[in-house]
């Protein structure tokens, strides 16, 4: 592979386009540190790979190697030491600013950790689509170069995962009957 | 009254979904819970990133970071933490080798793995692990890159007393790949043994020139 001043140009618009998504992709299903290390993973390959980087959609092929990346990392971590590393799938930072989304849970009374209470409840597979669909705000045939299936078993996938969350979200919302104001009366 | 059939508050404050909408109130609701959304969550540091793309464009030897250190330990746990035996069998059988792995502290880290250390192997193989069996991994090579004699099979053994150490503190699973070298009889806990990902491909690729 012939290093020259084109391939690092290539390379840094590979990079300038998607290590914010990727970025977050990883602090979506990992601790920090371990977000960082497996970035630097995806970038090497990125660099390894520059010529099977897609040139119009870069970034599903990137959330895949990421995807791999994060597994292998969470793998070795894991047999290594049983305690360190482990994919807190839905460990949050912190907020530190007004969710845009929150009018929307407050009229329905769901809060933020009630919706990720129910998507941990789900199976790992459905997870993983919604939260391709939902987070990354990817479509069917993007998720399908993510997740290495057809385009047709994603939309299968995500429709039943769509259902069986909705299902525990309507349960949640029925059990811990929200607050007053959420409800009509 | 199904969960199915309520989609907003209603009447009597069950949760009932707008018909038509229930993709897209779900997409928002999970949007919202969102723990990494643009600005909840801080970006990529850019000067972090700046010093890896600094590395990573200066090298195409080795990954800017060791990543593939903790698979190392583990692949060094999995002989035995202790000592290990190795034997080979397959279409030219040759003579058992007997190889030890350095005691060693799972916790410690270990520097980066170089080409020209991982080069001097005198045994290195890509292998996946048909069977665990009182102690004893098997593993089906796929690929030397060093050494073995075309052997199919490599068995790694744990002398009695360890078995605990092999197949409690890390359980060798069934169908997992590695990549393992090996010198003078010795698994070194900080080689470039470890499991497989194409990092470390590459790296035994360029260390044996494949």
């Amino acid at each position: 592979m012939e290093d020259s001043p084109a391939r690092a140009d290539r390379f840094a618009a590979v990079v300038a386009a998607v290590h914010d998504p990727v970025w977050r992709f990883l602090l979506r299903r990992t601790d920090r540190d371990t977000a960082a290390e497996v970035l630097n993973d995806v970038l090497v390959v990125i660099w390894r790979r520059l010529d099977d980087v897609p040139t119009l959609e870069p970034l599903p092929w990137c959330y895949a190697v990421a995807r791999g990346c994060l597994a292998n990392a969470t793998r070795g971590a894991r047999r290594q030491r049983a305690l360190a590393h482990r994919i807190a799938m839905l460990d949050p930072p912190p907020p530190t600013a007004p969710d845009p989304a929150s009018e929307l849970l407050d009229d329905s009374g769901l809060a933020a950790e009630g919706v990720r209470s129910a998507l941990r409840g789900l199976r790992a597979d459905d997870r993983e689509v919604l939260q391709l669909w939902a987070w990354e705000q990817l479509e069917p045939a993007e998720i399908a170069k993510v997740l290495g299936i057809s385009a047709n078993a994603v939309s299968i996938r995500l429709h039943r995962a769509k259902k069986r969350l909705r299902e525990r979200l309507t349960e949640v919302a029925d059990r811990e009957p929200v607050r007053e104001e959420g409800f009509a009366t | 009254m199904t969960a199915h059939d309520r989609t907003t508050p209603n009447d009597e404050g069950l949760f009932r979904w707008p018909v038509g909408q229930e993709d897209e109130v779900l997409r928002a609701m999970l949007r919202a819970a969102d723990p990494a959304a643009p600005g909840i969550a801080p970006g990529v540091d850019p000067s972090a990133l700046e010093d890896v793309m600094t590395q990573i464009s200066t090298t195409t030897q080795a990954p800017p970071r060791r990543r593939w250190w903790p698979a190392a330990a583990a692949a060094a746990l999995l002989m035995g933490g202790v000592g290990v035996g190795i034997a080979t069998n397959g279409p030219k059988p040759t003579a058992p080798l007997t190889l030890s792995v350095a005691a060693t502290d799972a916790s410690a880290m270990c520097l980066a793995i170089d080409v020209a250390t991982t080069k001097q192997a005198e045994v290195a193989f890509d292998g996946t692990v048909t069977d665990v069996t009182d102690g004893v991994a098997t593993l089906s090579v796929s690929t030397w890159y060093a050494g073995g004699n075309g052997a199919t099979t490599v068995r790694l053994q744990a002398p009695t007393g360890t078995e605990t150490a092999l197949l409690g503190t890390v359980n060798p699973e069934m169908g997992q790949r590695y990549l393992i070298v090996a010198s003078g009889g010795s698994v070194a806990p900080c080689s470039a043994s470890g499991e497989w990902s194409q990092q470390l491909q590459d790296h035994f690729e360029a260390a044996f020139g494949r």
